[in-house]
């Protein structure tokens, strides 16, 4: 990035008078801090559970599924403002349809930031939400011996018009806070899950 | 002449650094603010977690009773994002089974920093406890062991734990061994002068903060309690965004595992999930354990996409297939990620498994 070097001459700053300018420009400077701050630091949290084959997984999950909570704790950034979560789970064979509600806390408070965000899984299909399943969906021959499904929260059963849906909700008092993100699965095991924030960065 | 920055700082607006505009000191998203960004990515760039995991019920309440030190239960790994960061922070979401006054503990070790912090664990609910702990990189990382103690009666019971970098706070010391020079106030006022320096140190800071390096992944085994990767597939979900800045990625991987009688080895399926990619986007790294070896680490790299291959397409997220050994072939076609058949074929057992990238 030879954008400015040392061989710039040094020049006043002045809050009112058009001085010279340096001999090149730090706009691309300024476009790469920009760019850390809106996309390559936000936080990335993925997490995976421990898996025991001897107690079903693999093969098959009780209707009445996983009912144990997952938690996924972090720091998030001061320009968070909403969640991309990726589900990696494994749905009940038979029973009702599984679900996975998502709420997100500010774990100093104990407040409810966000949600509950639910997926209500129905024969193969989540409402609004990707699924990853069948031949030529680019997971076919992952869920060939060992079945999971890979949900987004690119919608949620919000109603529509609710500027959330489609993310969870990082408002401002969850910013630059320690929060944990709780799911609890309804006749699904949750096998892993992936959080990436999306930054607002308003100049 | 403080490094100071705010935690909502405004981003710096590369319109108004245009040749031949006006170099103005104040305003949103001018001189001022730019400078402040430096100090604001320095505090929070690559803060992040490096260890994320928990256990399921089954597994955990087994791991309760463990009276005295005891022995290491989890490993991980992870890497140094600047000197700057010396300390983590260790929390774990855990109950003790018994009643007060006698408690639980969980305890962090950090083998370079040769630190140590224990967490008491209280009766009754389970709830979040935490601490900071020292740590020191050789080879541009650390590792950490966790040893979970019940008092000989009762257990203690860890479901979640999470290890992460605090951000640095304001004012922010000078640069010292950290490859971050901040910038003071004084850079930034109206009337004073844009030092040659001040261009080459914020270059240099770009730099730096370009090679911040990102855990993407972290697994441990429970020693002594739930032994080894179980022998199916391990997926992670790598999110890829094209900021124009990363044409490929590479990822580092460290895997601690014991050997079998015979050699066996570790499989790792890495592709992209959109169809109609190539197919040499998909491919397989295979860590060899030879026969008999002992419990140690291994560690090797591998690329993950080039970013111009991926551009447009949509839901970029990339799986990650990590699989104790089961067949000798490359487990991929196309551009999907095959989990090969279990052949029989000897597997190790995988204790602990850590990936980042910059």
């Amino acid at each position: 990035m030879p954008f400015v070097d040392s061989r710039i001459p040094p020049v006043p700053v002045d809050a009112t008078v058009n001085i010279a300018q340096p001999l090149r420009s730090l706009q691309p400077i300024a476009s790469a801090a920009l760019h850390l701050m809106a996309w390559r630091f936000r936080r990335l949290i993925t997490a995976q559970w421990t898996w025991d084959p001897s107690i079903g997984y693999g093969y098959s999950v009780d209707p009445a599924g996983e009912t144990q909570d997952r938690r996924v704790r972090w720091h998030t950034s001061p320009l968070a403002r909403y969640l991309h979560v990726t589900i990696v789970y494994q749905a009940a064979e038979g029973g009702t349809a599984p679900t996975i509600a998502l709420n997100l806390y500010d774990i100093a408070t104990s407040t409810l930031q966000d949600g509950p965000v639910t997926f209500d899984r129905s024969e193969g299909t989540l409402p609004g939400a990707q699924v990853e399943t069948g031949e030529g969906a680019g997971l076919a021959s992952l869920i060939d011996e060992y079945p999971f499904l890979v949900v987004h929260t690119g919608t949620d059963t919000r109603p529509a018009g609710d500027d959330r849906v489609g993310l969870l909700n990082v408002p401002t008092a969850a910013r630059d806070e320690d929060v944990e993100l709780v799911l609890t699965p309804a006749g699904a095991r949750i096998r892993a899950v992936t959080v990436w924030e999306y930054p607002t960065v308003e100049i | 002449m403080a490094n100071t920055f705010s935690a909502t700082v405004n981003p710096p607006d590369p319109l108004k650094f245009g040749a031949g505009q006006k170099l103005l000191a104040d305003g949103t998203g001018r001189f001022s603010d730019l400078c402040e960004a430096f100090n604001w990515l320095h505090a929070y760039g690559g803060s992040q977690n490096v260890i994320t995991q928990g256990w399921g019920d089954e597994i955990a309440t087994v791991a309760a009773v463990m009276p005295g030190a005891g022995s290491t239960h989890a490993r991980w790994r992870f890497p140094q994002i600047d000197d700057a960061f010396t300390t983590v922070r260790c929390a774990v979401y855990a109950r003790f089974a018994g009643t007060a006054p006698a408690t639980g503990s969980v305890r962090f070790q950090s083998t370079n920093g040769a630190d140590s912090l224990t967490l008491t664990i209280n009766d009754g609910a389970a709830a979040w406890y935490e601490g900071t702990l020292t740590v020191a990189f050789a080879g541009g990382y650390e590792t950490v062991d966790m040893t979970i103690a019940g008092d000989g009666t009762d257990a203690t019971t860890v479901y979640e734990v999470a290890v992460d970098y605090q951000p640095l706070s304001s004012p922010l010391a000078a640069a010292g061994s950290s490859n971050i020079t901040p910038f003071d106030e004084a850079e930034r006022d109206a009337d004073s002068c844009v030092a040659s320096d001040l261009g080459r140190y914020m270059l240099d800071n770009l730099t730096a903060l370009f090679v911040r390096q990102r855990v993407y992944y972290q697994w441990s085994d429970l020693t002594g309690v739930e032994d080894g990767m179980s022998t199916v597939e391990h997926v992670v979900w790598i999110p890829v965004h094209y900021g124009g800045f990363e044409q490929t990625l590479t990822m580092t991987v460290h895997v601690e595992a014991t050997g079998v009688a015979s050699a066996s080895k570790v499989y790792i399926y890495h592709s992209a999930i959109s169809p109609g990619l190539p197919s040499d986007d998909a491919t397989t790294t295979v860590i060899d354990v030879a026969a008999g070896a002992a419990r140690q680490w291994y560690s090797t790299t591998f690329r993950l996409f080039e970013a111009h291959r991926l551009r447009g397409l949509p839901h970029p997220f990339i799986p990650v297939v990590i699989w104790p050994g089961t067949r000798d072939v490359d487990g991929v076609g196309g551009f999907s990620p095959r989990v090969p058949q279990n052949l029989g074929n000897p597997t190790p057992t995988i204790h602990a498994v850590s990936m980042w990238s910059v």
